[in-house]
Parts: C-alpha cells; structure tokens; sequence
C-alpha cells in the first residue's frame, strides 16, 4: 500500500495560469523520493497541498489511505513537514519548540526525552536548546525543525530543500536519519535544487516543469548510464 | 539626504497603507470589505471632528472660548503622547527593515528621521481633525485675523513634534534600559506601566489640585477661563506659548513654541542617530549559554499546551503585553483605588458628565464597567494573525482549526477572568453591596470574557492578517483588534446605559441576571460560529 498518492493534483493562483497540473505521484514504504525542477515550476506548491498547509481544486491527495482534504487531521498525525524557510517560533526556546510539538502529537514522555537527545546529539544542537530561537542561525532552526519533524517518527516525511543551511556533518547525519526511517517503514518526499545529492540518496525521482511532471519513475530506469543532472537537464530545461 | 528622507518616507507609508494592494485589488469581496472600512474610518472621522467642533462651540457658549487653543493643543498633545510611545517599540525601534535599511548607503539620522516623520504624519492627520474643527468653533465666538490662520496651521504642523519627541525619547530609554536584561520585554513592560501609572496618577493629581470644589465654584463666578487655562497650562506647559500667541496676535510666544517643539525635535534626531546602532546591537544581541542539559520533560494535555504556547507568545513581546494589559491594568487601578480611596471619589475621577444622576445606581452599572474595561485585553482578536510566518506550524499540526482556536481562547480567559473577577470583589466590597449581588457580579464576570474572548477568535477568523511585517500592524493597526475591541467595549457600553435607563423600572438584580444571560446566549452563538471555520485563510 502506498504512503501517499497523488492522483490529478492542480493548483490554480490568481488568474488562469496553473501552478500545478494534473500532478500524480505515488510514494510507497522505504521510499526515497527526490522531487526536482527548476525555481517556480511547482514544487512548493505541491509540497504545501500534501502537507494540508495549501488548499486546492482538482484532484486528491491520499496518506496512508486518508485523503487530504476531507480528513486531514488523520493525515497530519503521520506526517512531518519542513518548509524551505524553518520559520519557528522564536520566542521559545529551542526544548521548549520541541516540547510543545510533542504535546501536540502526544509523545509520551520517557520517549520524548529519548528521541530529544538522539536527534540532538546527532545533529549537534542538544547544548543549544535551551537558548531562546530568535538567537539560532539558519542551521540551527533547521536543525530544531527537523528534530520536532523526527519527534513522532512520522509515516510520512515531507521536506522543502532540507539540506539547505545545514553545516557538512549535520548533513551527513541527516542522509543518514533519512534512510534509517525508510528502513524502518516510512517514506520520505522531498525537494532539493542539490541534484549529485538527490542521485545518490533517492531510490525515486519526479521531475516537475511549470506544473506538470515531466519525468518520473525508479532512479536507476531514469537515469540509466547518466547522471541525473544530464536527465534533468534534457527534460527538466528543454521546451 | 532630502532625497534619500523622501523615499523612505514613500517607502514606509505605503508599507503602512498599502495602498498599491488597494489599488490593485481585483476581488470584489475584498473590494466590499475595503469600502465597508473607509466607510466606517469616514463615519468615525466625522463624529470626531463633529465632537470636537461641538466641544469649542460649547466651550464658547460658556464664555471659555479663550481657552481653546491650549485645550485644542493639549488633547491632541495627549493623544499624541499616548500613541507614540505604545509605536516607538516596533516602528522607530526593533522594525522589521533595520537591517535592510542600515546596510543602504544612506545616514542614520536619514533613518530615524524618516521612521519619525512617518509616525509623524499619521499624528498629524489626528492634530488636523482636533485642531481644524476647534479652530471652526472658536471663529464662531472670536473675530479671526490672517495672523490666527497662519498661527493656528503653522501650530497644526508643529502640534505632533514635541510630544512625539518626549514619547520616543522616553521609548528609547526605555528600550536601551529594558536591552541590557535577558527578558527584554518584561523589564519594558515594567517600565511602561509604571510610566503609565505615573501619568495617570499625575493627571488625576493635577486636576484635583488644580481644582476642587470650591474653586470651581469661584472660577464660574467669575474669572474661569483664567482657571481653566492654568490648569490646561499646567498638564501641557507648551500650551502657554501657543495660547498667548494665538488668542493675542503676539508672535514672540509663538515663535517660542515653534523653536521649543523643533529644537527638541533636531536634538532627538541627533542623539538618537549617534545610539541609533548601539541600541539595535544590544537589541539583537542575545543572551546564550549553550549549556544546555536535557533533564526531565514536562508534557502538557493538548489545549493546555497550545495555551501555553499562547502564554509564552504573550510575554514575548512588549509591545503585545503593554496594548493588551493596558485594560487589565487601568482596571487593577480603579479597583486598588475603590478599596482604599472609595467608589465616590474613582467616579468623580473619571470626569463624567452627570455624575450625581450615576451614583444612586452605581451598583448596578459597575459590571458593565469592569466588563468595557478589562475587556479591552481580548488577545483572541489578533492571537490568529499573530501567527504570520509561523502560521505553517499550526496549520501543519494534527490540530482542528477548532482546536487550535479553544488554546487561543483558554489563554485569554486564564488571563483576562481572574483580573475581572478581583475587580468584580473588590468593587462588591468597596460598594458594600450584598452575598447575593457579588455572586452575580461574579456570574456577570465570567459571562462577559467568555462572550468577549468568542467574539475575538470569531472576528479574527474573519479578518485574518498573517502577512505581516511588524507586529504592530496586526495588534494595533489592525481589523481585528480594532473591531474585536471596540465592538466590546461599545456593547458594554450599551449595556450599562440600558441598565442605567432601566434600573428604575427592574430590579437591578434582574437587569444583571438577564445581562448576563444576553451575553451567554451571544457567546454561546458566536462560539459554534467561530468553531465551524473550515479555513484560517481569509475567504478569497
């Protein structure tokens, strides 16, 4: 059974031009999923309708067996999402943001705890959380967003450019979270402008130009002898 | 740099106004929306020039007309005052833009003066419609001269500057005071409200000195402009100058008046220039220890843990605490003072007309009071919008709008109910009213936050503004704090005048009982309303 499905997915902003078109994507257990095309051609779009952030017309999107649209706190308990920008709330602190969110998704506490400390030590931020997040950098935010997305080990992992701002190691740590929460069951649906990271790390690739998916499939039926760059420049760049 | 000043000011007024968003707006609910509010802004201006024309006339009537230019100064000196300093945190300090602005090659005092002038203008606009329709009164009781128009215009555009001036210079210390602690916001809420306190008390001070009874009585019998004008002289010591420059052609004490209100301003400008970056680097820099431990965790049941999350947005921000708190502390206050000064003498205070005809049924209206009062802390009125850029969070939850809206609400009752409760015993006890009239003051208290706190969450659904730059924009300046607060205030109001009108007629215990009874069944009705919002998003 697939973890998510898109099926048909449009997205109309103001005027006619649509944003997204007639998207359909299916994302099954261990997936890595790499998501790509170029600046504007619908990716966030996408990313924002699965995660119930953004509302749409056509189409419908299904996790785990429960649609988006008519039942989405359902969906909401087995996804994470992390956005481009991790706007967090800054006037907590970095424990105090991960406390709140496990409230939320009513983690009990020894296991909390636990995870807390994992991700943290990995990530490098444990010594950090107890500073107020209007003091973090770039990288540290992300690094506390993705601790809060890790928190209830989602089904279902949606990320925006996750890489984006992270220091080498705490990249590195994060390639390696990702692929032990595939082992372990979940799926992961991300977008990434990285390309030489998204061949090595997914195992499926989309490739979506002004709105529409282009290409998609298998990493290694797609790419074949090439490198992903070389595909997604032949079918992501040419009209 | 006059180049430079001018488009920052373009800058920052449409950034206030939005205008090109107005302009530009295609969808027709939004248009509605829009004209519906210029309509209501128009309709708010007109009653208020109306009110002010109506006060110099009246004045003039009573053979005081001597006494308006300083009383038409003073009131838009207040005002002025007021507003200034609740905006110099978040618009003159901590904006959005400083860092953006400050890498632009262009002089600091460029920048300070061009955040001034744009609070400047909005004051003006408030000075114009004081000070144009007293002026249109006063012509009706005095023979006007060119020199009294030039005067009186040239005192329009300089009425703003030296209150402003004190206000954002009072900010500022407080800003760099409140800089050097961990929790900023606390230390300046501290000081801001004693601040607030202090002018306050001072007013109350000066208008008891100034005049008791018995002078009242000499003044109308015989010299009570004179009266009058000192004690508008001595709350607004500029009034002086521009009053005898005014009222008698003389042009030295005008040209004092003119040369106070500039000089002050040019200091403000190049001593704040000077600490402008000091300021901001105190400001932004954190205190951070990175030591952190991880022991262990408390867990908090959903709504309590979205209350909290409320709570800790709340005390986060001065600016947030200080608009909101403002009810709750001005309520504390006139409790406070009840106790130990007594009920007569807070009401006589309060400078209301018809006074006596109040007092024999203050037991009845002093609900309706606390209610307006303390009610004018309704954070569910912009809690939603304060959201912004963190909106993705929430709506990224496994929460229901529902759910998300009841946190929002439990933190403004777990905020607003005790104070009005306090308020409601103290009053009772002041009062010394009966067992059976404070149960009913208490069931009256809870009635009006539940009503008032569904009331906010329901207008804020309507008139959602995540796209904020500055916090202000939403708590001050917005639809929702606006309508959210005014609306309450003015059914309280109502309220009180209906129970005002009716208590010689019902009982008063009865008028109470079916107040608060009106106000659950409203509650009640908004409450499902504001709990049925499929969307946070404005309708499109």
């Amino acid at each position: 059974m697939s973890i998510l499905k898109i099926t048909n997915l449009s997205k109309t902003y103001k005027g006619d031009k649509k944003a997204v078109n007639q998207l359909s994507i299916e994302v099954e257990a261990g997936d890595i999923y790499g998501f790509i095309g170029h600046n504007g051609a619908g990716k966030s779009t996408t990313i924002r309708a699965i995660v119930g952030v953004l509302e749409f017309e056509e189409g419908e999107i299904w996790i785990e067996g429960h649609s988006v649209s008519k039942e989405p706190v359902e969906c909401k308990k087995i996804t994470a999402y992390i956005p481009d920008n991790p706007d967090i709330y800054e006037f907590l602190t970095g424990i105090q943001y991960l406390n709140f969110v496990a409230d939320i998704f009513g983690i009990d506490k020894k296991l909390r705890e636990e995870r807390i400390k994992n991700y943290g030590d990995r990530l490098e931020i444990s010594s950090a959380l107890g500073d107020l997040i209007s003091s973090y950098s770039h990288g540290m935010k992300q690094k506390v967003a993705l601790i809060s997305a890790f928190i209830h080990e989602p089904k279902l992992l949606v990320l925006d450019e996750p890489f984006v701002g992270l220091d080498p190691k705490a990249s590195m740590e994060l390639k390696l979270i990702m692929r032990q929460l595939c082992e372990n069951g979940s799926a992961i649906f991300f977008s990434t402008h990285v390309l030489e990271v998204a061949q090595k790390l997914c195992n499926k690739i989309a490739i979506i130009k002004e709105g529409q998916l282009v290409a998609s499939g298998d990493m290694d039926e797609l790419i074949k002898d090439n490198s992903l760059e070389d595909v997604f420049m032949e079918v992501g760049m040419n009209d | 740099m006059t180049s430079d000043l001018a488009a920052l000011l373009v800058i920052e007024q449409q950034k206030r106004f939005r205008f090109q968003s107005i302009l530009g707006e295609k969808n027709q609910r939004k248009k509605v929306r829009m004209i519906v509010l210029a309509i209501s802004i128009l309709l708010l201006v007109v009653a208020m020039a109306g009110y002010c024309f109506a006060l110099a006339y009246g004045l003039g009537y009573l053979n005081l007309s001597k006494v308006i230019p300083g009383y038409a100064l003073t009131i838009s000196g207040i005002v002025t005052l007021f507003f200034t300093f609740l905006k110099t945190n978040g618009v003159l300090f901590a904006a959005k833009d400083y860092e953006f602005l400050m890498a632009l090659p262009i002089p600091t005092k460029t920048i300070v003066t061009s955040k001034f002038m744009s609070m400047y203008l909005n004051n003006l606009l408030f000075c114009m419609l004081v000070m144009i329709p007293m002026a249109v009164g006063y012509s009706f009781w005095n023979s006007v001269s060119g020199m009294f128009v030039i005067m009186w215009l040239f005192g329009i555009l300089l009425a703003p500057l030296f209150p402003m001036t004190i206000a954002a210079f009072i900010g500022m210390c407080i800003i760099s005071f409140g800089a050097k602690f961990k929790r900023k916001a606390l230390v300046e809420i501290l000081c801001s409200a004693l601040l607030l306190v202090g002018i306050f008390g001072g007013s109350f001070w000066l208008q008891k000195s100034s005049l008791n009874n018995q002078e009242v009585l000499l003044a109308t019998l015989s010299n009570a402009g004179t009266v009058v004008s000192q004690m508008i002289h001595k709350i607004y010591p500029l009034s002086a100058f521009f009053d005898e420059g005014v009222n008698n052609g003389k042009v030295v004490p005008f040209i004092a008046f003119a040369a106070i209100s500039i000089l002050v301003f040019v200091l403000f400008v190049e001593i704040c220039g000077r600490i402008y970056r000091k300021i901001h680097t105190k400001l932004q820099s954190h205190q951070t220890h990175s030591n952190y431990k991880l022991g262990e965790l408390k867990s908090s049941p959903l709504l309590l843990a979205l209350a909290k999350k409320e709570a800790k947005r709340f005390f986060s921000s001065s600016l947030y605490m200080l608009n909101m708190g403002i009810g709750l502390i001005m309520a504390l206050l006139a409790a406070g003072a009840s106790l130990f000064i007594g009920v007569d003498r807070v009401i006589d205070g309060m400078d209301i007309s018809n006074i006596d005809a109040i007092k024999p049924v203050i037991s009845v209206i002093i609900p309706f009071v606390i209610a307006m009062i303390v009610n004018m802390c309704n954070t569910t009125a912009v809690s939603l919008s304060l959201e912004g850029k963190n909106l993705w969070i929430v709506q990224s939850l496994p929460i229901s709008n529902a759910i998300l809206i009841k946190g929002k609400m439990l933190f403004n009752i777990m905020l607003v109910l005790p104070v009005s409760l306090i308020c409601s015993i103290v009053f009772a006890f002041a009062l010394k009213v009966s067992v059976g009239y404070v149960c009913l003051y208490l069931l009256f208290s809870v009635a009006s936050v539940c009503f008032s706190t569904a009331l906010g969450a329901w207008i804020n659904l309507h008139f959602p503004n995540y796209e904020w730059e500055n916090e202000v924009e939403v708590i001050k300046q917005g639809m929702g704090s606006m309508i959210g607060i005014f609306s309450g205030m003015l059914l309280y109001l109502v309220l009180a005048f209906a129970a005002f009108f009716l208590s010689s007629k019902i009982p008063e215990e009865i008028i109470i009982l079916l107040a608060t009874l009106i106000l659950l069944l409203m509650g009640l009705v908004i409450y499902r309303r504001a709990m049925g919002f499929k969307s946070l998003q404005r309708k499109k």
